[in-house]
């Protein structure tokens, strides 16, 4: 048996103590607070996010909500951010029910950290047979949790709505509600630990959740672009599509000529093949060779369009998945309108060039006269410029424009053709103030001209609509044209042509 | 019923996914055809036989064989003298062709033999002159310039071929060098 001194026994035990107070002494210093120099602090700036809502319209929803801010900015208690400054700041969260709304608890916190503000209050106002039902939290950005939750049922009247909106204002506020607000409320404020748990709908099939992100992606698949609209990046998107509109215009314009090409070639070939007159092979063989390098030529274009046309899709699925809602995407304030920019006070080139235009068009012959009744038609391409150059009439502004197309027809055995190139000089109608169907987005124009075909002089009369993609410069056009023309090979002939057309213009 | 209508343009906006997505075939093409004057292995400007091989004849049969110029031009005038196995063919007409037709204006022609009795020494002249106008006065191009329509009268291989006095001449009465020429072969079978 062993004995221990105690005295050793107590002097040991003091230097291991020791010992290992010293051995962890920085490590502890490290996890304490030191509430003297740093004491928690927090500020009273708030920010009330838009209200969402179902069953009320967006102008009642935000009065709703801007005479809510005024409320608790009148209570002094918060400093209240202003609408316009925190409608700045849109930020697309990953998890959203609807991508673009800010409703989960991180990107509250996200949106509060952007704002520099110290709470925030989210809500939405449902209508259900005129009966109104509010729910709202509000979030403390410094603890980074909710710290207060409310809700109100059963309000019958909007303007019992906005009555109540002013007591949550107090309540919130942390102030007791004044006797002269309760007169015909009917509401019952809850604690958020009280709030009744909505019931789930119950369905007989559950679907997997589709990621926001793999939705983006086939949404691209399916159209080059939706991707990237759902992804609220509707410039690109409509960039994309535009660029496989281009392309697509593109390829069917070689096809066409392709068309053309191959039609020349099989018949020439077979003729080739048939003939046993010397003198007429020896003419079919210079445009046996003609229409197989134009085939091959035009055959190479498309295969280079179909690798552009694959690459744009390919890249926008690819976009479409990345920039799909699962990282938090930042819209910082207004990128203005093009009106703003024309509204710079210097006059510049831009300036001046403001009000032209220029369009890419494609078109095909949909009916023509009898004249051109043996002849097949084809697809083809042309351009126009407009210009702001005109006058009014009355509401309707006539512009000049200038239009240069092709046009071809080929005979069945195509030995004859017709073709060549049209210049118009035009006046263009603007009959969108007289016809109002489309809204202001869709603008409407007759057309009527002066044309200069290659074997003849004649007319064109048409109609435009015109899509507008938003503030962005671009347009999306339907066009039809009747060309009436007297030549020396077929006489007065006519044909209209139908077509779309791509237009930009300088704002 | 809307379908059936945009039937040919709902078409089209398929075949532009297609296009898209596909492309088309090259031509592929062998210019073989064996009346080809540029198959016969001649270098133009020259002259040439039409067909150059027939398929073999019957005894008794006729046929017609056709005088080609290839690529020749500026031709006023022509001398062929066509030399030929006369145990085996006997001419029995020779026709103009339409390479020194003047429009309607067909060209004036003599031969010699003049007359074609079945005593041939199988040597055949055929003088050819272009009838000039204000407008044209010679012909270019590749085209027949005379038919020869003979009976095939004994079994055999009978060559046919262009002599070394056949000249053709210009406007000016000056040759026109030709490269060599073409030759001809006709089959007799019983």
């Amino acid at each position: 048996m062993v004995k221990y001194n105690k005295r050793i026994v107590f002097v040991y035990n003091l230097f291991l103590i020791l010992f290992v107070s010293i051995l962890t002494e920085n490590a502890m210093a490290a996890e304490r607070i030191d509430w003297k120099g740093n004491k928690p602090k927090t500020g009273n700036r708030l920010a009330v996010l838009e209200f969402s809502s179902e069953g009320l319209s967006t102008p009642m929803r935000n009065l709703i909500t801007e005479q809510f801010r005024h409320n608790i900015r009148k209570l002094k208690m918060y400093d209240v951010l202003d609408s316009s400054m925190t409608n700045k700041v849109e930020i697309f969260y990953p998890g959203e029910k609807v991508y673009g709304e800010c409703k989960s608890r991180g990107c509250i916190m996200e949106l509060g950290k952007l704002l520099k503000v110290n709470y925030v209050i989210t809500g939405t106002i449902n209508e259900k047979k005129r009966e109104y039902f509010v729910k709202g939290k509000m979030y403390s950005i410094d603890l980074e949790q909710e710290i207060h939750g409310f809700s109100m049922e059963n309000v019958t009247a909007v303007d019992s709505v906005r009555l109540e909106m002013k007591k949550l204002a107090y309540n919130i506020s942390g102030l007791e509600v004044p006797d002269t607000l309760t007169i015909d409320a009917t509401n019952e404020t809850l604690s958020f630990n009280s709030m009744k748990i909505d019931k789930k709908e119950r369905r007989l099939i559950t679907l997997p959740n589709i990621p926001s992100k793999v939705k983006s992606l086939l949404y691209s698949t399916v159209v080059p672009g939706a991707g990237q609209m759902y992804s609220k990046r509707t410039y690109t998107g409509l960039g994309i599509f535009g660029a496989e509109m281009i392309i697509g215009g593109l390829a069917l314009l070689a096809h066409s000529n392709y068309q053309k090409s191959w039609g020349g070639f099989q018949t020439t070939y077979e003729n080739y093949k048939k003939e046993d007159d010397p003198g007429k092979l020896i003419e079919l063989r210079p445009d046996i060779i003609e229409y197989a390098n134009d085939t091959e030529r035009y055959n190479t274009f498309l295969k280079g369009l179909r690798i552009a046309g694959a690459s744009v899709w390919g890249l926008n699925m690819l976009h479409a998945y990345i920039v799909g809602p699962d990282d938090i995407f930042v819209r910082r304030g207004d990128i203005g309108t093009f009106a703003d920019a024309s509204s710079k006070p210097r006059m510049r080139a831009w300036d001046v060039l403001s009000g032209f235009g220029i369009r890419g068009a494609i078109l095909r012959p949909f009916f023509k006269g009898t004249s051109l009744s043996a002849f097949s038609t084809f697809t083809d391409g042309g351009y126009s410029i407009v210009t702001p150059i005109g006058l009014y009439f009355g509401t309707v502004f006539t512009s000049l424009t200038y239009e240069s197309s092709n046009y071809s027809f080929y005979s069945s055995d195509f030995e004859k053709n017709y073709m060549g190139t049209s210049n118009t000089i035009a006046l263009s109608f603007d009959l969108s103030k007289k016809i109002l169907f489309g809204g202001s987005n869709l603008r409407k124009y007759a057309f009527l001209g002066s044309s200069s075909f290659d074997e003849g002089k004649g007319y064109v009369v048409g109609g435009d609509l015109v899509y507008d993609v938003s503030t962005f410069p671009l347009s999306f056009a339907f066009i039809s044209r009747a060309n009436i023309v007297n030549t020396s090979i077929t006489g007065k002939s006519m044909w209209v042509t139908l077509g779309v057309n791509v237009g930009l213009d300088i704002p | 019923m809307l379908v059936l209508i945009y039937h040919r343009y709902l078409q089209s906006l398929i075949w532009l996914f297609i296009i898209i997505l596909f492309s088309c075939n090259d031509a592929e093409y062998q210019l073989d055809n064996e009346f080809d004057p540029e198959n016969l292995g001649l270098e133009p400007p020259t002259i040439f036989f039409h067909p150059s091989e027939f398929d073999p004849i019957e005894i008794g049969r006729k046929d017609t064989l056709e005088l080609y110029s290839y690529e020749v031009t500026n031709a006023a005038g022509a001398h062929l003298q066509v030399e030929f196995d006369a145990e085996v063919i006997t001419i029995n007409a020779v026709e103009y062709g339409d390479f020194f037709m003047n429009g309607s204006s067909g060209p004036i022609m003599f031969t010699d033999p003049s007359v074609f009795t079945e005593e041939q020494n199988g040597t055949l002249n055929i003088y050819l002159f272009y009838q000039p106008s204000l407008s044209s006065a010679s012909a270019t191009g590749t085209m027949s310039m005379a038919k020869i329509i003979f009976t095939v009268t004994d079994e055999g291989s009978a060559p046919i071929r262009y002599t070394e006095n056949t000249v053709l001449r210009n406007p000016s009465n000056d040759s026109i060098t030709l490269n060599k020429f073409g030759e001809g072969s006709i089959n007799a079978t019983q």
